[in-house]
């Protein structure tokens, strides 16, 4: 019955089909709720593809941390359809051409990546992600698009096929591929050297799909040239599957806590990701720009979560994971309200929207406000358990670090909110539209971005339930052994 | 002298890869990819004149006289991939030669600029 | 690239390429061979029909919609790994039926995926090639 539930997760994306994309996603929603609840109980569930024992066939596994990004990557899936809905977002060319069937394909993509339990079956699911993606990027061939579009394909070739090479040195040395199998091998002290080799492999690879310091740099110049509904998706999930693999790879595969090195760069990497993103969007000016810095300074925050390796650390996280998922996109989507009233993204050419737009200038600040976190919403709670767990273990640098990377991102998104909404609005003669024909007008996009709003308010004032779920998550993330015998039902 | 070949594969991948023409990047894109190719193989151990069958009429098969099917699986899935990357860049240098009219990357930075 | 002999020879050969990738999609299971190789034959022969003749003049003869025929491929290769959890084995398990046809053997679940993804293959490079050619 489980794996029943599963297997639908996966079937009903791969319908070629234009608007089954909202029923798909509401679907996939609630049996990822489903699913959630489950795991809830029973901690982890198995299944076996094809019938073939566990070494050998391709695993799929659900544990709690899997179970909730697929229950938040389906509720995006929901959203952002919703908001593709909204006319002129996309050309209804564009939806002819193909954004519906790539839209799914890459939600297949991204929830075969959290479900598998096999390296290999990793790297065809990213594969379907990225391909998918790389349509989505240049659905519509402008030249923007094309011009930041073959730096993400180039990029993202060069680091599947580091995946592969460490796929390869893996089954060389130990002959699987099943994660729980090679975890159990890579334990052997004699390995070491190899172990090592393939685990910097397996940080390059994942830290190019997450953006991490060195290779941050495909990020924006490709994020913020699609249209906003598919900037909005890419930007809010993509990352995090690096993200995601990459704290798989390193408490299951590599445990931390015997790879100090690794450690040690992971730490260093997180917080010069910290710094680097956040000063470049401070130099920006375009909002989706800004966006987007902004989202590589936070992955240095939930890579940091990894690095410090104790169970609150992971469990900030997570949770911050999640918040920033959900708090992206909604910027992406406000964003992307924002330059169809303006006519542009720029923020010097953008003015006085407070005065006509009291409800997109509501959603902006709470959403401002989350992103960085000021106490009562979500952000801050993630940013709680992350500060808490590194004063733990005595890491005051990248603490402070972090502290005021927070406070750099809040005067970046003040910086818009001076500039955008609360100066003069200087030109009388072009009057903007009131706000209430505007959402009358294109009110997809203010039910999608409104609705992500609620979920994370709701998130931010009774985070209990999920501190807690995030914190079992981590502990069972930081327990392997749990994870072999479950695949491997010893 | 597979292995050889192989490194000699990535080092010219790589190298066009790194090159500023189009039609470089392309043969850099397909050369690399057949490169982690070739190391799949060769890591997951070559042997010679043993394919990795099992006749119908044999009972029992002497496993170490066949080669693993496992490293042949990945690579046959790696392939399909890599033609599916490879005619997508191929087709998306060519609406970029159409829109920006220049066969130099480094001509293509206008996301770049502040 | 218009010559008179390519396009006989193209004209002669393509039921060639036909027969020789049904040949190989079917012997696909026991010996080598296979719904993608198959698909990639038969997609040669298509694509020098495409140099011979120009791209409209294949679509006109063939009347293939590239992205409907992916898509239908992709269909029978999802329904081959989930039928087989109605009946109560596991998502992909293969399905073996009795029935044997010479000249393709036994008939089973397997085949149906392979049919499915040498579907899918057409579907997707000739969705390429029409790119491509394209002007």
């Amino acid at each position: 019955m489980l794996s029943g539930m599963l297997c639908l997760l996966f079937n009903k994306y791969v319908k070629v089909q234009r608007f089954i994309a909202v029923a798909g996603s509401l679907l996939a929603f609630v049996f990822a709720v489903m699913l959630v609840s489950v795991i809830d109980r029973l901690d982890t569930v198995v299944m076996q593809l094809g019938g073939w024992e566990a070494p050998f066939g391709i695993t799929l596994f659900v544990d709690r941390l899997a179970a909730l990004l697929l229950c938040i990557t389906a509720l995006l899936a929901l959203a952002v359809s919703v908001f593709s809905f909204a006319e002129d977002v996309l050309s209804s060319r564009k939806k002819r051409i193909g954004f519906y069937p790539a839209f799914l394909f890459m939600l297949a993509g991204i929830s075969g990546a959290f479900l598998t339990g096999d390296l290999f079956n990793l790297y065809v699911w990213f594969e379907v992600m990225l391909i998918s993606s790389f349509v989505l990027i240049t659905l519509g061939s402008k030249k923007d698009q094309l011009q930041g579009g073959i730096k993400y394909v180039v990029i993202n070739f060069v680091a599947s096929s580091f995946l592969l090479l460490a796929i390869g040195i893996l089954y060389g040395t130990t002959g699987n591929t099943n994660l729980a199998a090679l975890s159990e091998s890579l334990r052997d002290p004699s390995l070491k050297a190899i172990t090592q080799l393939a685990a910097v492999l397996l940080l390059v690879s994942f830290g190019i799909k997450s953006a991490l310091f060195p290779f941050y740099f495909w990020l924006p110049s490709s994020y913020h040239t699609p249209p906003i509904a598919i900037t909005a998706i890419i930007a809010g999930l993509l990352t995090k599957v690096g993200v995601y693999t990459l704290i798989r790879t390193f408490t299951l595969l590599f445990p931390l806590q015997q790879h100090h090195l690794i450690q040690q760069l992971i730490l260093v990497l997180s917080c010069i990701t910290m710094i680097i993103g956040v000063l470049g969007a401070i130099n920006q000016q375009d909002i989706r720009k800004i966006l987007a810095f902004n989202l590589i300074s936070k992955i240095g925050f939930m890579v940091f979560g990894l690095a410090v390796y104790t169970p609150i650390a992971i469990c900030g996280a997570i949770f911050y994971m999640l918040h920033h998922i959900l708090v992206k996109t909604n910027l992406f989507f406000v964003a992307g309200i924002i330059g169809k009233i303006a006519g542009s993204y720029e923020v010097k050419k953008i003015k006085g929207l407070y005065d006509h737009f009291s409800l997109l200038s509501f959603l902006f600040m709470i959403l401002s406000l989350t992103l960085v976190g000021i106490p009562p919403f979500s952000g801050f709670w993630g940013k709680f358990m992350l500060v808490d767990a590194g004063l733990k273990v005595k890491e005051y640098l990248p603490i402070s670090i972090m502290l005021v990377t927070s406070l750099l991102t809040l005067y970046s998104m003040m910086l818009i909110w001076k500039k955008c909404f609360l100066s003069e609005y200087a030109k009388e003669k072009q009057q903007l539209p009131l706000e209430r024909v505007y959402v009358k007008k294109h009110y997809h996009m203010y039910l999608a971005s409104v609705f992500l709003l609620l979920i994370t308010l709701w998130i931010s004032f009774s985070p209990t339930w999920l501190i807690d779920y995030t914190r079992k998550a981590a502990e069972q993330v930081l327990q392997p052994a749990n994870y072999i015998n479950a695949v491997l039902k010893k | 002298m597979i292995s050889i070949l192989t490194g000699f594969l990535f080092a010219t991948g790589l190298y066009l890869l790194l090159h500023k023409s189009f039609m470089k990047l392309i043969a850099g894109v397909i050369l690399f990819g057949n490169a982690c190719n070739m190391f799949l193989l060769i890591a997951g151990g070559l042997t010679r004149n043993h394919p990795a069958f099992v006749s119908k009429s044999a009972d029992a098969v002497a496993v170490d006289s066949m080669a693993d099917p496992v490293p042949q699986a990945f690579i046959l899935t790696a392939i399909v991939i890599g033609l599916g990357v490879q005619a997508f860049v191929i087709v998306l240098l060519k609406r970029i030669y159409q829109t920006s009219r220049t066969n130099n990357l480094d001509e293509l930075t206008s996301t770049d600029r502040v | 690239m218009r010559t008179t002999i390519l396009q006989v020879t193209i004209k002669v050969l393509i039921p060639v390429f036909l027969l020789y990738s049904l040949y190989l999609l079917f012997r696909g299971h026991d010996h080598p061979g296979g719904g993608f190789i198959a698909a990639l034959v038969i997609s040669i022969g298509l694509i020098f029909h495409m140099i011979a003749f120009g791209v409209s003049e294949t679509q006109r003869v063939y009347k293939i919609d590239a992205i409907k025929l992916a898509s239908i491929g992709l269909l029978l290769s999802f329904m081959a790994a989930t039928v087989p959890m109605l009946v109560g084995d596991g998502f992909f398990h293969a399905l073996w039926t009795d029935v044997e046809i010479v000249g393709i053997g036994t008939i089973s679940s397997v085949l149906v995926f392979d049919i499915g993804v040498y579907f899918a293959v057409i579907g997707a490079i000739l969705k390429i090639a029409f790119a491509v050619f394209k002007e």
